[in-house]
């Protein structure tokens, strides 16, 4: 009788292998007149946008004038968009939020409290008394 | 910037999502991948090349091609143990990473399969084995905020907290 193998579905898991970042764009919301993007229309103005957009190339970025408040709007992988005001923030604290949110995965924010989430089976399995020989079981 | 990540036990491999203009001084980079000496983990594989080599037969043939094998490696002398695969939850933001870095694990203290464990608490001579994180994510845990009374005054002093959080996964565990 020929040896069957057992079939297994793989489980996506990113990072394992390939790794492909969550955040692939940015939307960047600014008005020409309000004074609550003064920061952001400086970071656009001075090029700092630019360089972060230079080392950040797997981001899609686009830059929109409406008018009202500043707003980053971050698009993940996971179909989620994440929304962040940062009206009257200056230009180092937007390209900070910038820098952030756009290295997060897009889940939700969760409080772990343990070190190592796996799903892997234990390479060891779960101790069982009754697992033993009889003469090898510990007795009361 | 390359050689910011000085932690004990940690070593910025491969930089695959840097932008060309950052990777285009890949010297620092490439030069650091077989020889960091300025790095404190070059001490940790100095201590573990004075003791003996382990002989690590028996655990690759316990271990069913490095698929049931576990590893407990130490980052800032806290032990994680983990099996290829695993999420990592770091309760800080690890220095000079970012997210998609490839981080080498080189010190680890056990390595074991079904039946057989090899323990050195000084560290494993890392040409044995082969451990691979990648940075999947920096984020933070949800917010919440302490409250803290003082005598004698009525109010209370409220402080945020938002710690910051860096998940690993582990990309590679394998007896070399």
């Amino acid at each position: 009788m020929p040896v069957k193998a057992i079939a297994r579905t793989s489980i996506a898991r990113n990072g394992v292998g390939a790794f492909v970042p969550s955040c692939h764009r940015v939307s960047i919301q600014y008005c020409n007149w309000g004074g609550s993007s003064t920061g952001l229309r400086q970071a656009l103005k001075t090029g700092k946008i630019d360089k972060f957009a230079g080392e950040t190339q797997y981001i899609f970025y686009e830059v929109t004038k409406k008018p009202g408040h500043p707003i980053l709007k971050f698009h993940y992988s996971n179909d989620t968009v994440q929304e962040v005001s940062v009206a009257n923030l200056k230009a180092e604290e937007i390209l900070d939020k910038l820098d952030h949110y756009s290295q997060r995965s897009g889940n939700k924010l969760i409080k772990f409290n343990h070190k190592v989430m796996s799903v892997n089976d234990s390479v060891r399995g779960i101790w069982s008394p009754l697992h033993l020989p009889k003469t090898h079981r510990h007795k009361i | 910037m390359f050689n910011s990540l000085k932690t004990r036990g940690v070593q910025l491999s491969v930089q695959a999502l840097r932008s060309r203009s950052l990777a285009t001084a890949p010297a620092s980079i490439s030069s650091s991948i077989p020889t960091p000496t300025p790095t404190p983990t070059a001490t940790a594989s100095s201590t573990a090349s004075s003791i003996p080599k382990p002989d690590l037969r028996p655990l690759k043939l316990n271990s069913n091609g490095s698929r049931d094998l576990y590893a407990i490696f130490k980052l800032h002398n806290m032990p994680y143990m983990v099996t290829r695969g695993d999420k990592v939850y770091l309760p800080f933001r690890l220095k000079g990473a970012r997210v998609g870095d490839s981080l080498l694990l080189n010190y680890v203290t056990t390595l074991g399969s079904p039946e057989y464990t090899c323990k050195i608490d000084e560290g494993i001579p890392t040409d044995l084995y082969k451990l691979k994180a990648s940075v999947v994510e920096i984020t933070r845990e949800p917010y919440y905020e302490v409250y803290r009374k003082k005598q004698r005054c009525r109010r209370l002093k409220t402080f945020p907290v938002e710690p910051y959080q860096t998940v690993l996964m582990i990309n590679e565990l394998k007896l070399t």
